[in-house]
């Protein structure tokens, strides 16, 4: 079952289920990717998220090619008509991305609160963290941030009740279910417990974000000086 | 041919119609808060309706401008002056070489707009020339205009000399795209509630907080009593869509919004208000009415065809005055 939405007048959202899981994620990706091949000239974004597709759509185009006064009406109409393919969600079409990732408590500057809140030895939240694929469910917050999922249930924790002022780029958090990397120096309530010397967002790029909706992420653990070392070969 | 920032304030910025088809990534589409003055600006020239301009707030920088142009202000009245001479907005300028522009009082609205003819020389970011601050792209430098900062325009402007300025013989009527009720339609969690909690804006007045910037304004009034502030899993937001977090203080989304959120999304101010909006004076009280989506697409659509006929009278206009010189 799709319901749809408006959100203003030129968008409207896809809604798909509810919550968050692999089941309404791979529903998502199958919308966007359908709706991207039915390659509609007045289609000018989509923003997936968790359980929803959100389209935005150009009022003059539609004004150009159709006879009609009810547009949202039509999008609706036009958006319910094209085919879902769900078949091409096996896990081996994913892009895989392997994160370098330094837990050094140094760097993950949450890693020893979070570790006496669990009651769990810092190498075993790394090897917990770290011995699993992610999938990047949705990007935004931040310009290239992703929302990864899903932890597991031993090592979830909160977010913090009093957002931090400043945490660096590169900085590996958790929050409930969610894992998530900040691409910018930003204000932000999430534990961090690694940092990767990787630039996630690279305004330099033509495509700025190292990640997408729809990616797998394996996080690999690096030691303090392999972090270093990555990050001068960056800069060089 | 060029303009400099002689002296720099806060919240000065080059904006275009925002940078489109990268919300996926999460990366927000900013642009300018008063689209409706930022096309009445350039359409008075004869620029191309998305041509970048410059948008600032009160108190504003002082300009120089180092040769003959034309420009035009539209949006909010500051009240510029050149060699103490009040400037009239919505009207096309003809500056001549070595003059300082200045405003000096805040007459109305928010945020201002100066376009010069042919349009600025910028790079762009991602297709836009929008100034990007989170992650220092677009604009100038990704940043708020500063003291020395020069912009140069794309051609220079050669066929028209006079010695002092000159206010040209024809101006835009904003009043097609103003209007003192601010209109909208519901959205995903407006519908999910039940009726009666989606009456929140009736016979309320609103005013705009103080702690309201270009990401997002904040309200006081309404009557969220019975409205489910519940949040949601993250999903898509846009400019205009109204937020209601736990505390019960909605927060309009503005040009520099995020690209998802978690709070209940109550309603959506419908885009033919967001001029209105976005020069609503803080403190000062409006009222809010919820209409169709077939309401607010007739709106938009009126709104499109009168800039359209704004801009073929003013290209016609242009014209006739260059002709006659």
């Amino acid at each position: 079952m799709v319901q749809i939405y408006t959100l203003g007048e030129q968008a409207v959202v896809l809604q798909l289920g509810s919550g968050v899981s692999m089941e309404v994620h791979e529903r998502v990706m199958a919308y966007t990717r359908a709706i991207q091949t039915a390659n509609f000239p007045w289609v000018i974004e989509l923003v997936p998220a968790y359980n929803s597709v959100t389209v935005y759509y150009s009022i003059p185009t539609i004004l150009q090619i159709a006879k009609t006064d009810d547009l949202a009406a039509w999008v609706t109409d036009n958006l319910l008509g094209i085919s879902v393919d769900f078949s091409n969600n096996k896990q081996a079409n994913k892009k895989i991305i392997e994160i370098p990732a330094c837990y050094d408590p140094a760097l993950g500057v949450d890693m020893l609160f979070v570790s006496e809140e669990l009651k769990l030895g810092i190498d075993k939240i790394i090897e917990i963290h770290s011995n699993r694929l992610y999938t990047v469910y949705m990007l935004g917050f931040l310009p290239g941030f992703p929302y990864m999922g899903s932890v597991d249930e031993r090592i979830q924790h909160p977010r913090k009740k009093n957002p931090s002022k400043q945490i660096l780029a590169g900085s590996i958090g958790i929050a409930g279910a969610q894992t998530g990397i900040y691409p910018l120096q930003s204000p932000g309530g999430w534990q961090i417990i690694a940092r990767t010397p990787l630039a996630i967002f690279d305004l330099e790029k033509e495509n700025p974000c190292l990640l997408a909706a729809g990616d797998q992420v394996r996080f690999v653990p690096i030691s303090l000086e392999r972090f270093y070392e990555i990050e001068k070969e960056n800069q060089a | 041919m060029s303009i400099s920032i002689i002296k720099s304030k806060p919240g000065c910025t080059i904006q275009d119609e925002g940078r489109f088809g990268f919300q996926a990534l999460g990366i927000n589409p900013t642009g300018v808060m008063d689209l409706h003055a930022m096309h009445i600006a350039n359409a008075l020239l004869g620029n191309a309706l998305s041509e970048a301009v410059i948008e600032f707030i009160f108190p504003a920088p002082v300009f120089y401008f180092h040769r003959n142009t034309f420009i035009s202000l539209s949006g909010a009245d500051f009240g510029a002056t050149i060699n103490n001479t009040s400037i009239p907005v919505n009207r096309p300028i003809f500056i001549p070489a070595e003059t300082t522009l200045h405003f000096t009082k805040k007459i109305r609205g928010n945020f201002a707009y100066l376009a010069v003819q042919s349009g600025f020389e910028l790079q762009d970011w991602l297709g836009s020339y929008s100034t990007h601050k989170k992650v220092g792209a677009g604009g100038l430098h990704g940043d708020d205009l500063q003291k020395g900062d020069i912009i140069h325009f794309r051609n220079e402007q050669k066929n028209y000399v006079h010695e002092d300025v000159m206010v040209m013989p024809w101006q835009a009527d904003v009043g097609d795209f103003y209007n003192s009720t601010i209109y909208c339609t519901s959205a995903p969690e407006s519908i999910i509630s039940d009726n009666e909690s989606t009456h929140w804006w009736k016979d309320q007045y609103f005013t705009i907080l103080p702690n309201s910037d270009r990401m997002g304004y904040r309200l006081s009034g309404g009557n969220f009593e019975k409205v489910d502030t519940a949040e949601i899993t993250s999903s898509a937001v846009t400019r205009g869509t109204i937020q209601l977090p736990p505390n019960k203080i909605p927060i309009v989304l503005m040009a520099d919004h995020q690209t998802t959120g978690g709070y209940a999304r109550i309603a959506n101010i419908c885009a033919s208000s967001f001029s209105s909006f976005a020069q609503q004076v803080f403190n000062s009280p409006f009222m809010m009415e919820m209409i169709s989506i077939k309401e607010a697409e007739k709106k938009w659509i009126e709104q499109y065809y009168h800039l359209q006929i704004l801009q073929q009278a003013c290209t016609l206009r242009i014209k006739e005055q260059f002709h006659a010189y």
